[in-house]
């Protein structure tokens, strides 16, 4: 009791403070596959909501928290130019998670950020862009995907391919089978294996689907890989085969986060910080430092 | 430089706030001064062991957020130079944008009483970072002329405001002299190592047989990140009273295996040497790429504390040798 009384006596921060989240309301959630869900969420606060969700940038993270259960780094899945919402693709593994997958569309989450670099979007303008992810993968990608589609005259050809294990495992079946029938970029998808036996388009490791990659100016592609660590050795070697540039070749990694600024040391690889030199790096940053992948 | 009473000194300076002094242990409000560097540098003074960040508190269907922040003023009393190097490294990590808000409140509400230092030991080698026992560092410094007297000088406007400085004597010039004289002779008993390897060449390194061999012998029990005046790594926690939420950070170390370990199952350096390997990289090569400064103070705490005997002099000596070898 008295513990109790010592601490909510204490000053209270009146200036911004980063470590402080706000509140949000889930206000859309679904099954994406057996242990991904999706979660669309927005915050509490109308004034804030406009401000943070055209601000951030594909690629950033934001940290999302349950008090009493914890706090981890997701990556955001919507794309600033659809705002006034957030949304995020979540795997059950562990207790944060686990404690979200038992919350219902109107309860409330905790966010802080966004944080990290995200992709270079400016500098990918006039460019042909070349997207390739493998299973969890696809939600980070999806943000920049999603931003090029919107901005599509920005960007020369676009090509996406995306590989699952299986159909069952594919995140966002339906809205990528859309964009399939699209005729202003193309879209290929593959899974690993197919056991239901229906799966229409082609069958394979992601890296097959690069037959498909024809007619791109190399000296102005802009590549990007989002996947499982085994998946990133094979993808670079065929961006490395068509002839793409190592500081084009952008690549999203993670690592356990805490604090998203800097300062706790979790996240530290060699000399950079995954949550503000990345999460997003460069084939150039992955060779120079030590361990990153 | 002003003559003042050790009494006087302590008195004028309680006026500000808590006086916290050196111990054996850290700085606690004690009577007496210990005679030696202590074994946990102040830097939980700056950051800590466990801070609370906020409590959520419950009410009806909403929950509120209270971010807390430290408010009492304390006055660290007898930090040695190398405790003072420690906290302006911590402070390059905490200050940097986008600032720390705790960290930042914390500076402002303590006062920092630097000693230059006259207890070297075996483990001592601070004069290879480019300062020394004579180093003058922190809000006030004071030199230790005898039990009960001390030469002393303020270095910010935060010092200069602490005490009434006019009211007490200049130093004489054979005090000065005395002062000189000790300080010589302790930075000739402090070790300097002659580093001057090329941090650029930090691939070359981390993961080499020279440095896996040189940690070997690391139990991974985490002591000397504790210790270390310049280690800063935290963990953010949850923990449940009963009817509210306190978030807070509390000291982690690089050293165990739960601290790269993600929720996936991944773990970057899930070896034990890969873990010892990457300490002394971050103090000896990353910092010093990322702040031009080498991360370690030469304070030897880790060197005293280690109970498998490992001494990080070894190893950078003979990292330094190593890349010359390469060379030639």
């Amino acid at each position: 009791m008295k513990e109790r009384v010592d601490i909510l006596k204490c000053e209270v921060h009146e200036e911004e403070n980063p470590y402080v989240p706000e509140r949000a309301r889930i206000i859309r959630k679904y099954d994406l596959t057996n242990d991904v869900r999706f979660f669309q969420v927005r915050l509490c606060n109308h004034e804030k909501v406009m401000e943070w969700t055209t601000k951030y940038k594909p690629g950033q993270f934001m940290m999302l928290s349950i008090p009493n259960v914890g706090e981890a780094p997701f990556s955001i899945t919507s794309t600033p130019t659809r705002p006034g919402i957030f949304e995020f693709c979540i795997r059950k593994v562990g207790r944060l998670t686990g404690k979200l997958f038992e919350l219902r569309e109107n309860d409330f989450v905790w966010l802080r950020g966004p944080f990290g670099n995200g992709f270079p979007v400016e500098k990918m303008r006039g460019k042909d862009l070349l997207f390739v992810a493998g299973g969890l993968g696809a939600a980070p990608l999806r943000s920049v995907l999603l931003y090029a589609l919107d901005y599509r005259e920005r960007f020369g050809k676009i090509y996406y391919l995306y590989g699952a294990k299986n159909p069952d495992e594919m995140l966002f079946k339906d809205e990528f089978f859309g964009m399939k029938e699209r005729q202003d970029f193309d879209c290929y998808l593959t899974v690993d294996s197919d056991p239901t036996g229906e799966w229409p388009y082609d069958i394979g490791v992601v890296t097959t689907l690069f037959k498909y990659v024809k007619d791109i100016d190399v000296e102005n592609t802009v590549a990007v890989v989002c996947g499982p660590p085994v998946m990133y050795k094979f993808v670079v070697q065929e961006f490395m085969k068509l002839g793409i540039h190592e500081e084009n070749i952008y690549m999203t990694l993670e690592r356990k986060m805490k604090c998203g600024m800097g300062k706790c040391g979790q996240c530290v690889v060699g000399h950079k910080y995954t949550c503000i030199d990345g999460p997003v790096f460069t084939l150039w940053d992955v060779k120079t430092i030590r361990n990153l992948i | 430089m002003k003559k003042i009473r050790m009494e006087d000194f302590e008195r004028e300076l309680s006026r500000w706030g808590t006086v916290f002094k050196r111990t054996e242990e850290g700085f606690m409000e004690k009577d007496t001064l210990f005679s030696g560097r202590s074994r946990q540098s102040p830097k939980e003074f700056l950051l800590p062991r466990e801070e609370v960040l906020f409590v959520a508190r419950k009410s009806k269907d909403d929950v509120e957020i209270l971010p807390s922040k430290p408010s009492k003023k304390k006055v660290v009393f007898g930090a040695l130079p190398c405790d003072m190097k420690g906290l302006e490294l911590t402070s390059k990590n905490f200050m940097q944008d986008p600032q720390d808000p705790y960290f930042k409140k914390r500076m402002e509400n303590t006062l920092f009483v630097s000693e230059m230092c006259q207890y070297p030991s075996s483990s001592c080698f601070c004069r290879t970072f480019g300062f020394g026992p004579r180093a003058q560092m922190g809000d006030i410094t004071y030199f230790k002329l005898d039990e009960d007297t001390v030469l002393t000088i303020p270095l910010t406007d935060k010092g200069k405001h602490a005490l009434k400085w006019e009211n007490y004597p200049e130093a004489e010039p054979q005090d000065l002299k005395i002062m000189e004289n000790v300080l010589s002779e302790v930075e000739k008993k402090v070790e300097k190592l002659d580093l001057s390897y090329d941090f650029n060449r930090q691939r070359e390194v981390y993961g080499s047989d020279v440095l896996n061999e040189s940690v070997f012998h690391c139990i991974n029990c985490g002591a000397c990140t504790f210790v270390c005046p310049t280690c800063y790594c935290f963990d953010i926690r949850d923990v449940k009273r009963k009817d509210f939420v306190i978030r807070e950070r509390v000291w982690d170390s690089c050293m165990y295996f739960v601290y790269s370990l993600e929720a996936s199952g991944h773990n970057p350096r899930k070896e034990r040497t890969k873990r010892a390997q990457n300490r002394f990289m971050h103090k000896f090569f990353y910092q010093p790429l990322q702040y031009k400064e080498y991360g370690c103070t030469g304070c030897g705490r880790c060197i005293d504390t280690c109970p498998a005997g490992y001494d990080i002099r070894q190893t950078v000596l003979k990292i330094q040798s190593f890349l010359e070898g390469q060379n030639g």
